[in-house]
């Protein structure tokens, strides 16, 4: 790893295709670390696909993807977390029958290596339990720890996948939709979660609610038809004439 | 080492069970080795089953593979039985290894089929292997190993009993720590929701093969001790129909809770007995049971005492402990 690198992530000429479906066509983007990075678009324009791609949840029929100064692009996607990649998911991903705690915890024991271990009670591991109790404090959601997931509300379940991609001690994140489905306070509460993150991690979302893109991002690039049409500052984007017209201008 | 309620359970299991001999004539105890047997590989299986989310019909294999591998250790090679005892289980878990990156690649239906092929590829071998493998007639005259001492002949019904009950208790010992371990609570994450598990780090395809080994490592043992006991092994121990068998012994005991299959798996060959003694309908009868669990009962025999609770609740009797004031208003 070039520890110098200021690139939390590069992607170049990554083409996506699901048999004759092109999903992402030569889609290019530079991430500078610490950055607030924002990908916008229309559905079905390749967003997830491109989050699919670089988490290692899809292979790409070309190009290539760098994290962190190392070329993942073959690497699986259990590598790529170790690397310090972490996400969540549009689609609420998470251990029904577990609860809330159990949930974080299983990211925390990958965190400080006791995943592996087949003879403690996974109960009685205070150093990951004790960092995903935390992890819950910092989401406001500690009140939850002993609920099963299952019983949880959909707003909730929202700020879990949030935690449990934190509770990996990533350097980049990717947050596909986090607010999707969100009531309007539900949305300001984690517009200020998201706000209040460590400046030093890197953070790619996907977002639709273009007041979230405004207030959170730096730099967007906008996709359609799984090409990108345009990339910059997120306030020269905003004033872009193709993309008010493709995607703002509605 | 924390000794937790589960595991103090278990052993005052254990304790109890080592009355059989002394309550029960040979008849019974000798019935009950095969339950502790037979309730052991459920539980095993319940490992791949009920944590990892993987359904085996084909868990005889193993169980007859260590058997068979013994087996001919003894009357082929002339082997002392208790290094038997260890080829049998090695040659066992070392085909489980090794078909494991295969069967792990499959889920669902497509790895119950497999796994049926596979326990039928063995089968096969053993039916068509010649006076090798015994054909058709399996492999008789297999004594049992002893320990030199004449306080603990496992000749004997008790002895043997005794020494089932301590094997069984060390492996189920061994499987509920496993199972509670963050190994263990990974095994339900990778049933629950594979693509997360990837994408917070883990090898998913790594722990489903070592819950796969541990399962038939454990069958291993077990048929180990049905060699012993029977101081026998036929096709019947690698038959697919003994497959079923665990199968549906994690289904109606309870997948996922260990001591819902243990209970089942045993239950199970003790009702199989009585009435193979009595009639010629088992199969027909054991179909009846496996639906009458899904429909009524789809949590197993484990559920049991969660539904008893509820029901106490609802028919209103009177708490146990008088409620804490503070949450009654």
């Amino acid at each position: 790893m070039s520890a110098g690198s200021d690139v939390a992530l590069d992607v170049s000429g990554l083409t996506v295709r699901f048999g004759g479906i092109v999903a992402l066509s030569e889609v290019a983007l530079s991430v500078q670390r610490g950055s607030r990075y924002g990908i916008l678009g229309p559905n079905g324009s390749g967003k997830t696909t491109l989050f699919n791609a670089i988490s290692g949840l899809n292979t790409p029929s070309a190009g290539r993807i760098s994290l962190l100064g190392v070329e993942v692009t073959s690497l699986p996607a259990r590598v790529r977390a170790h690397l310090g990649l972490a996400r969540t998911f549009q689609i609420t991903s998470l251990f029904p029958s577990l609860t809330v705690l159990e949930n974080v915890a299983m990211a925390t024991r990958m965190a400080e290596g006791v995943a592996g271990n087949w003879w403690s009670a996974a109960a009685g591991q205070t150093g990951a339990n004790t960092d995903a109790a935390a992890m819950l404090d910092r989401l406001g959601i500690a009140h939850l720890a002993g609920r099963p997931v299952r019983s949880l509300g959909y707003g909730e379940q929202r700020q879990l996948e949030i935690a449990m991609a934190l509770a990996t001690r990533p350097s980049v994140l990717l947050l596909d939709e986090p607010t999707a489905g969100l009531s309007n306070t539900e949305t300001a509460a984690l517009t200020q979660l998201v706000r209040a993150l460590p400046a030093e991690l890197t953070i790619l979302i996907i977002e639709h609610d273009l007041g979230v893109i405004f207030e959170v991002t730096d730099r967007l690039t906008v996709l359609q038809n799984g090409v990108v049409i345009a990339s910059g500052p997120s306030t020269e984007i905003r004033e872009d004439p193709i993309v008010k017209e493709v995607y703002l201008g509605r | 080492m924390r000794i937790v309620r589960d595991e103090r359970i278990l052993i005052a299991g254990a304790v109890l069970l080592c009355a059989v001999p002394l309550v029960f004539g040979n008849y019974w105890t000798g019935l009950m080795t095969q339950a502790l047997i037979f309730g052991g590989v459920a539980l095993g299986l319940d490992i791949l089953v009920g944590f990892t989310g993987l359904p085996s019909l084909g868990q005889a294999a193993f169980f007859g593979l260590a058997g068979y591998g013994a087996a001919i250790s003894i009357l082929r090679y002339d082997l002392n039985p208790w290094l038997a005892a260890v080829v049998g289980i090695l040659v066992s878990v070392a085909i489980a290894v090794a078909f494991a990156p295969l069967a792990v690649r499959m889920r669902g239906l497509a790895f119950l089929t497999i796994m049926l092929a596979f326990g039928q590829v063995w089968w096969g071998v053993a039916t068509r292997g010649g006076s090798f493998t015994g054909g058709e007639n399996g492999l008789p005259g297999v004594r049992r190993p002893s320990f030199g001492v004449s306080w603990w002949d496992l000749e004997s019904t008790n002895g043997y009993y005794v020494f089932t009950l301590l094997c069984t208790t060390v492996v189920c010992f061994l499987l509920a720590r496993i199972a509670r371990s963050p190994f263990g609570v990974s095994l339900i994450g990778i049933r629950e929701n594979e693509t997360r598990m990837t994408t917070i780090g883990y090898h998913v395809a790594a722990r489903r093969a070592a819950s796969f080994a541990i399962a038939a490592a454990s069958g291993a043992v077990f048929g180990i001790l049905s060699l012993f006991f029977n101081g026998y092994v036929g096709p019947g121990s690698l038959d697919w129909r003994l497959s079923a068998q665990f199968l549906l012994s994690v289904v109606i005991g309870g997948a996922g809770t260990l001591w819902g299959p243990f209970l089942a798996g045993g239950g199970l060959h003790i009702l199989k007995t009585y009435v193979t003694g009595q009639t010629q309908y088992w199969p027909m009868i054991l179909g009846g049971l496996y639906v009458l669990a899904v429909v009524a009962l789809p949590g197993g025999i484990a559920s049991i005492p969660a539904l008893a609770r509820s029901r106490r609740k609802l028919l209103g009797s009177r708490p146990k402990r008088p409620i804490d004031p503070a949450i009654s208003e």
